[in-house]
């Protein structure tokens, strides 16, 4: 081994511990970054020049060492996991979202519900069975019917906008899914170039990373990394993100109803089964409607029940009682008339009329309680209690989990302060020892020098 | 287990936010006294709260109607007693214009009188409650007795719901009650005006007739104020059962929360401080 060799040894050594001091800042600047992956060097020794000729001749020592590759500490395993969690708990979330916006909708128990004014209207009709005559009672139970039917209107109205509010999240979400697929497609691109030059594209494949953790929030995507390095992704069946840079448009469009349509390039409709999408659409399409429903049923019976009885009775001027409410579900219910007069609270007008006979109040105020009115919508609100609070706690659950395997995955793959500043200091000490050699060797050359200047 | 800067925070942050979560649901229930504030608050317990709040609401309306009906009935009844002594107070006007050595003059005295008491007669039988008259049937809004006697008012019943399914009536026809009386005491007028007698001897049978009609109404009001007087009785203790029975469900345990309110807070409190002294020091205070 010659005396230029050692300094040839000797700069591979400085070399290699700059490369790793170099990984330690890359780790130690990234501390806080989402979704990045602890990166180490690998060192390995080189061995000794010519050593693979079989006669060997005079003993060699080693080469020193380089650094052998740059790998993360990534846990494929742990990384699936965690995208895996974030997606129950980006569903569960969207849904309890989507709940608690219900459960504004319907205030209960408290004195603004629609149970309360649903009391306060039959305690009117009872007013008014008891003083028919009186105006008072009679306008005062008008207030409490319009009141009533405002707070029907008023719900019905609120569920659209929730509705809305859903077509809008959920048109947002496939937009992002469009882009994170054209994102994806492009630094599968910059993978494949990286990895077929042999160079590592470390940070790239944390950034897809984070990428394919975003849209599996969304979506239930399916994936697999090709020989390229490039990840293709498949939702519903369907390529979204392909080789060779080439990602699929999901179209959106304005359909009836004023609501969003998605669909394939080939006019395939969108179907998602889980992530954050599917909850926003399945609450769009299935639940509002649904509740909608529900709610108008409750206005249905108000109105037919009410009506029936109305219809028999007899106002104050002896004209019969016609309808008490108009429209036919909670979009439409009003109240048919100003007039206080026109309330039929009498059962019959005989002769010079009977202005003190309230049986047909009473029996409007004896539906109080019925199955399909009180009842129908005491169910309708016990189980946007129950969804709610299922929702709650499935959020607070698939949280836990995912926290869990986060902290998991950061023991694996999370950047240790003290960890790298530890690797810091070996690393120097190590860089100093080879600079250091270095000056020997120099003074060993300089020594010859000497001797042959003299 | 590898432990990180990340993974501390993470759990910090974690416990932190329950934490905060769960003291201000704390101050939300302290501060309205009510631990059902959402549906989702207490799903099993929703619907009977919600069919008790409604409870609450149909007893306080029983009992107003309870109360008018019983001031109907009352005032229904009063008019009849005062109508029984004006009857009693005809009948011995009858009796002592039957006596034949009376003169006719004197009859003619009797006579006004007894057109009077007709008078107060026909006042009774037009009782107000209210602006309501009580013995018109469903005419209420007019004086069933013209002052010549002739009933305007109709049989309807003013019939009220005084308790779920239950319902009575809160009047009598006054037809009913003062025809009777009304139509022995012209009769009376009439014969001691005639200074007849004999026909007023026969008014007295009429008279005892009305006295009957009077005193069946009267009790049948009367069993009818005291019917309403149970029922109000049992109203107000179950009003106060009702109330309990929904503050337990949903009302907050204000002692028990200020405990875990406290609680809540040592903890708050404890998890700041630790987070504090945990995030600060690593090895690079060290290597100076």
């Amino acid at each position: 081994m010659s005396t230029f060799s050692a300094i040839e040894l000797l700069r591979r050594a400085l070399a290699s511990h700059q490369r790793a001091l170099d990984v330690v800042g890359h780790n130690v600047a990234n501390v806080n970054t989402p979704g990045f992956t602890r990166q180490e060097v690998v060192l390995a020794s080189v061995p000794p020049p010519g050593s693979l000729s079989r006669f060997g001749a005079p003993l060699l020592s080693g080469g020193g060492v380089r650094v052998a590759s740059l790998r993360q500490a990534r846990d494929v395993f742990l990384d699936r996991q965690l995208r895996q969690a974030r997606q129950g708990s980006a569903e569960w979330r969207a849904r309890a979202d989507f709940w608690s916006q219900v459960e504004a909708v319907f205030p209960e128990p408290s004195d603004v519900g629609f149970g309360e004014l649903l009391a306060r209207f039959w305690n009117a009709w009872q007013e008014v069975s008891l003083n028919p005559e009186s105006l008072a009672a009679r306008t005062s139970l008008v207030q409490q019917a319009q009141v009533l039917a405002d707070a029907l209107r008023q719900a019905a109205q609120r569920l659209d906008q929730v509705r809305r509010h859903l077509d809008a999240v959920a048109t947002g979400h496939v937009e992002r899914v469009n882009q994170i697929a054209r994102e994806l497609a492009s630094v599968n691109v910059q993978i494949a170039r990286l990895e077929v030059s042999g160079q590592a594209a470390l940070d790239l494949r944390d950034h897809r990373e984070q990428l394919l953790a975003e849209l599996e929030e969304l979506a239930d995507v399916t994936y697999s990394e090709a020989d390229t390095g490039e990840l293709l992704v498949y939702l519903q069946g369907r390529e979204l993100v392909g080789p060779g840079g080439r990602s699929t448009e999901i179209a959106v469009a304005l359909g009836p109803g004023g609501l969003h349509t998605f669909t394939w390039p080939d006019g395939e409709g969108l179907v998602v089964r889980r992530g954050a999408l599917s909850a926003v659409v399945g609450e769009r399409d299935t639940q509002v409607p649904e509740l909608q429903g529900r709610l108008d049923r409750v206005a249905q019976s108000l109105i037919e029940q009410v009506n029936d009885l109305h219809d028999d009775g007899y106002d104050l001027d002896g004209n019969p009682g016609g309808p008490f409410f108009q429209g036919t579900d909670a979009r439409t219910i009003r109240v048919a008339f100003q007039d206080p007069r026109r309330v039929a609270a009498a059962g019959s007008w005989g002769g010079d009329g009977e202005p003190g006979n309230g049986d047909v109040a009473r029996r409007i105020a004896q539906l109080r309680g019925s199955d399909a009115i009180d009842g129908e919508y005491r169910t309708l609100v016990a189980e946007v209690g129950v969804r709610s609070q299922e929702a709650r706690r499935q959020v607070a659950y698939q949280e836990l989990l995912a926290d869990q395997v986060r902290l998991r995955r950061e023991a694996t793959s999370g950047v240790s302060l003290d960890e790298e500043m530890t690797n810091m200091i070996r690393f120097q000490h190590a860089y100093d020892a080879a600079a250091r050699m270095v000056r020997t060797v120099d003074e060993m050359v300089r020594t010859l020098l000497d001797m042959v200047g003299r | 287990m590898r432990v990180t800067l990340g993974s501390l925070t993470l759990n910090f942050l974690r416990n932190l936010h329950a934490g905060l979560e769960r003291l201000s649901r704390l101050q939300e229930q302290l501060a309205t006294g009510k631990r059902v504030h959402r549906p989702s608050d207490d799903p099993p317990n929703l619907p009977a709260v919600l069919v008790m709040r409604d409870a609450v609401n149909a007893v306080q309306q029983y009992a107003r109607n309870l109360q008018d009906t019983r001031t109907l009935l009352d005032a229904g009844q009063r008019a009849l007693q005062d109508a029984v002594q004006v009857v009693h107070r005809l009948r011995e006007l009858a009796v002592q214009g039957a006596n034949g050595t009376l003169q006719a003059s004197d009859m003619q005295a009797l006579a006004r009188e007894v057109e009077a008491l007709r008078g107060e007669l026909v006042a009774l039988g037009n009782t107000q409650v209210a602006g309501k008259y009580v013995f018109a049937g469903t005419l209420t809004d007019r004086p069933p007795f013209a002052d010549d006697g002739t009933y305007r008012g109709n049989s309807g019943s003013l019939v009220r719901e005084v308790d779920r399914g239950i319902v009575l009536e809160a009047n009598v026809p006054g037809d009913v009650a003062f025809r009777g009386a009304l139509d022995a005491s012209e009769q009376l007028a009439g014969a001691l005006q005639s200074g007849d007698h004999a026909a007023v001897r026969d008014t007295l049978s009429a008279l005892d007739v009305a006295l009957d009609r009077l005193l069946s109404a009267q009790a049948d009001l009367g069993a009818r104020a005291s019917r309403v007087e149970t029922i109000q009785a049992r109203m107000g203790e179950f009003e106060v059962q009702l109330r309990e029975l929904v503050s337990v469900r949903e009302d907050a345990d204000v002692a028990e929360l200020v405990m875990q309110l406290r609680l809540q807070e040592n903890v708050y409190q404890a998890a700041l401080a630790v987070g504090a002294r945990l995030v600060q020091p690593s090895l690079v205070d060290f290597l100076r």
